[in-house]
């Protein structure tokens, strides 16, 4: 009788397991679509500044495979280590419009290197970067729904949709960067604050 | 409580803003504000039970139905669920339920417990999980309901104690009468007054014939006294937690008590481990005491022998049948001995539950300790897989 209620208990922890893994593999297929995705805006807006000249985009194409192996491990697809690389494919693009990228080159000027300088304005061009702002959403995104039941991930993109369309309204009344940096650094003080003491 | 994406949220806008500062990039500041936004969108709920119906009363292996009926309001993901002690098995519906709640949402949870063991359990725990719109906070929280459920064994029809073969004066107390009680009509003998007799009883001719006062004694109303000792060592929770000799005793207690009230006896019980001590007495309410006390009994240490010597005083004012539910292999037998010659007992052994090469070797010892038993006074065997009603 024991032995009987042990192995019926054996094969429910399996069955759980296995409903797990397959609960699992919903949310997982949605976070890889999400980074591949990202990938692709990245991929883009990569090809579009002029560096794309001088490296070829098709080499950063082997990086698509990272959220694949991910998702074979119990890690999100969509880590935040491949966040942070897909914000490094896209640095060509955001840094030429920059404060200190415009600094750098004034200094190559002032410095007698103006050869260098044309030569890395005519490679690094300032550009609008409005793949950015859906890698960002995407990260969020598949980070919400990890864990979670398929339907709810239409709750997610709904969520992280509106916080998409909402954030440009935070800084039209605004218009001043220094005052943006500090809410911003005043929300992040909060949000770590909540992270911390609850 | 933030759970882990809300963490991760922390961390992105937290890496935005610390690169969008280093880069001096506001387009990267400007898009820490998402997961920011993210964060921030609160969550409020209300939970509330507005109805709830259940058995309040079943029997060990009939099923326990639910039903309650909750009010969910404000906006988010809630999982509710409807916690059941260890000794319920789901047989139908699920105590959990997990709702999208946007507004107003009534829940109704539904389901079908099977009752293994018996006691008296709370199930006034309905918890829940509230999160956020975003999905980024967690919420835990308790809502009390009343719900009180006790399980019984269910009562085992024993129309006949058979009697077995003994030396002991009295198995069966069905025609002896009482000790101690009310005097009843019925003369006895003559004694020498004591303090504390009525002058009512006063025998003035045998008083006048002796020179010392005497007084009558009369019979006194009521059958004989039971006192039922359960065993409750740990040697007796060999077996499942659903089937063992400690549940199979409890069974027996209750039956026997059931037995003996309807009859008119005065029973007792005294729950060896426990040293839970009920004084004999009559009646349908006495029975309901012994049946809510016997759903209580978890299990303790203490000697038999122990247990009885501490009654002694209480089992030598009463003179009652003693009936001590055990495994007879882990009896000392001399002071049964001893006692038997002051009042009836009837030891019922516990068996069916040893199996293999060690039941085998329990088996002997049982036998050798019945046997010995059966010497002194009345000793019934009772297979615990068998019903209680055959023995």
């Amino acid at each position: 009788m024991v032995s009987v209620s042990i192995k019926n208990n054996i094969e429910k922890t399996e069955e759980v397991k296995l409903n797990k893994r397959k609960k699992m593999a919903g949310w997982k297929l949605v976070s890889l679509a999400s980074a591949e995705l990202a990938f692709f805006f990245a991929y883009l807006s990569f090809s579009a500044t002029p560096i794309s000249s001088l490296i070829n985009p098709v080499f950063l194409i082997p990086i698509s495979l990272i959220p694949i192996f991910t998702m074979f491990t119990e890690k999100n697809p969509f880590s935040f280590e491949f966040f942070g690389l897909l914000i490094a494919i896209i640095f060509p693009k955001i840094f030429p419009s920059t404060p200190l990228y415009n600094s750098f080159i004034n200094a190559l000027y002032v410095l007698g290197f103006e050869k260098l300088a044309k030569s890395i304005v005519s490679i690094m061009k300032p550009q609008p970067t409005p793949s950015l702002a859906l890698i960002v959403v995407l990260f969020c995104f598949a980070q919400i729904v990890e864990g979670k039941k398929i339907q709810y991930a239409g709750v997610a993109f709904v969520t992280v949709m509106l916080a998409y369309l909402l954030y440009p309204l935070f800084f039209t009344p605004l218009k001043s960067t220094y005052v943006i940096t500090m809410i911003a650094v005043g929300v992040a003080a909060v949000a770590f604050a909540l992270f911390k003491y609850t | 409580m933030m759970r882990k994406a809300g963490a991760l949220l922390v961390k992105t806008s937290l890496y935005l803003i610390l690169t969008g500062i280093i880069l001096t990039s506001p387009v990267l500041i400007k898009l820490a504000i998402i997961p920011a936004i993210l964060l921030i969108i609160p969550s409020g709920m209300r939970v509330k039970i507005v109805r709830e119906s259940w058995d309040e009363k079943i029997s060990v292996g009939e099923n326990l139905s639910v039903s309650i009926l909750v009010d969910l309001k404000g906006m988010g993901i809630v999982r509710i669920r409807h916690t059941l002690p260890e000794y319920f098995e789901l047989v139908y519906g699920s105590n959990f339920k997990e709702v999208f709640v946007l507004g107003r949402r009534l829940v109704k949870i539904n389901y079908k417990a099977k009752a293994t063991k018996r006691g008296i359990y709370s199930l006034n725990k309905l918890e829940y999980e509230l999160e956020n719109f975003s999905q980024t906070f967690v919420k835990r929280g308790i809502v009390r309901s009343s719900v009180l459920v006790e399980v019984k064994h269910k009562l085992p029809k024993i129309k006949k104690v058979r009697e077995i073969r003994g030396k002991a004066k009295s198995p069966i107390p069905g025609i002896d009468i009482a000790k101690i009680g009310v005097p009843g009509t019925d003369f006895r003998e003559i004694r020498e007054y004591m303090p504390g007799d009525s002058i009512k009883f006063v025998n003035w001719k045998a008083t006048a014939r002796r020179g010392k006062m005497m007084v009558n004694q009369y019979e006194v109303e009521g059958k004989k006294a039971v006192w039922i000792f359960l065993d409750s060592n740990p040697y007796m929770l060999h077996g499942t937690t659903v089937k063992n000799y400690l549940e199979s005793a409890v069974e027996a207690a209750n039956g026997l008590a059931y037995y003996y009230t309807t009859r008119g006896h005065k029973v007792g019980l005294y729950v060896v481990g426990d040293a839970r001590m009920i004084h004999p007495d009559v009646g349908s309410r006495q029975f309901k005491r012994i049946s809510k006390s016997l759903l209580e009994v978890e299990g303790g240490r203490e000697n038999i022998e122990d247990a009885l010597e501490k009654c002694k005083k209480m089992i030598l004012l009463y003179k009652p049948l003693l009936i001590i539910i055990t495994r007879a292999e882990r009896m000392r037998i001399e002071k049964i001995l001893k006692l038997s010659k002051l009042i009836p007992i009837q030891v019922i052994a516990l068996k069916g539950l040893d199996h293999g090469f060690s039941g085998a070797i329990m088996d002997v010892a049982r036998r050798k300790s019945v046997s010995k038993l059966r010497a002194c006074c009345n000793c019934v065997e009772f297979d615990v897989n068998k019903p209680l009603a055959v023995w």
